[in-house]
């Protein structure tokens, strides 16, 4: 993957457990990603388990900000079976999220989809812009980044 | 009457006749486009003296260049950006360009922070 910049439009962001199960994000203002290589799992301080441990380091990195703050990141059961356990817990670990999709349109209105595979959001924080607006912004690893039609 | 004072058209007659044709050519068209901004007409600009005109061309020229300085610091983040960037479907193109500028910046520290060494 290099260097792609889309004139289309997210839709959603959606996470949860599997494609009929989950929670739609919908007030996205940008998101962004890229294979990163040379990744230091000492440093994803949230994740349970450091995602791709025993893979090459070499992980999808992104972030995705939000106009306003979303519920389904802190609330939503993002692991199949046992109880609640959400994508993001302030100050706790975070989970490996099972189902990791955004869905958006290409330069052509035609709508495409890529999932995160193994993806876990490790930091939020919520940055001002000014003195009347703020916004949330979340980062994210993965273990890949699966297209639904190849980019050029 | 000075030169100055001269109604445009009469001072573009002048330019003309005295064999400045090009210059001409290019005062006039430059003009069209400051009246399609201004919203004047023909015969306005044709009686206004032509240093006046000058005038607002100068500053015509010096807005423009204003803008386009603007624009470009706006357009272009400082640090580069790679990978997949997407904005949402309801965002305001100037709200996208805030923010998109601030997560480069954010993307460009995340990746110094996360880099093996």
């Amino acid at each position: 993957m290099s260097n792609y910049i889309f004139p289309g439009r997210i839709d959603k962001i959606e996470i949860g457990l599997t494609a009929g199960t989950n929670c739609d994000i919908t007030n996205v203002i940008t998101m962004n990603w890229e294979r990163m290589h040379d990744v230091s799992p000492r440093l994803v301080a949230s994740a349970k388990i450091p995602i791709g441990w025993n893979q090459p380091h070499s992980w999808i990195v992104g972030s995705f900000s939000l106009l306003s703050f979303c519920d389904c990141i802190t609330n939503a059961d993002v692991v199949a079976g046992g109880g609640m356990e959400y994508a993001y817990i302030p100050g706790a670990d975070s989970n490996v999220i099972d189902f990791f999709v955004v869905t958006y349109r290409d330069e052509n209105n035609i709508v495409r989809t890529t999932t995160f595979t193994n993806g876990i959001i490790y930091r939020g924080v919520k940055e001002l812009l000014n003195y009347d607006d703020s916004i949330w912004i979340y980062h994210f690893m993965a273990y890949k980044a699966e297209n639904s039609v190849d980019h050029p | 009457m000075s030169l100055h004072d001269l109604p445009f058209k009469e001072y573009l007659q002048i330019l003309q006749d005295n064999g400045s044709k090009e210059d001409a050519k290019e005062i006039e068209k430059l003009c069209q486009e400051v009246i399609a901004e201004l919203g004047w007409t023909k015969e306005q600009l044709d009686a206004t003296p032509h240093g006046n005109i000058l005038e607002i061309l100068e500053s015509y020229l010096a807005n423009l260049q204003t803008q386009m300085a603007v624009a470009q610091q706006i357009d272009m983040p400082s640090v580069p950006m790679s990978g997949m960037w997407l904005v949402g479907k309801d965002i305001p193109p100037e709200k996208a360009k805030q923010v998109t500028r601030i997560m480069a910046q954010k993307m460009q520290a995340e990746k110094e922070r996360l880099r093996w060494g």
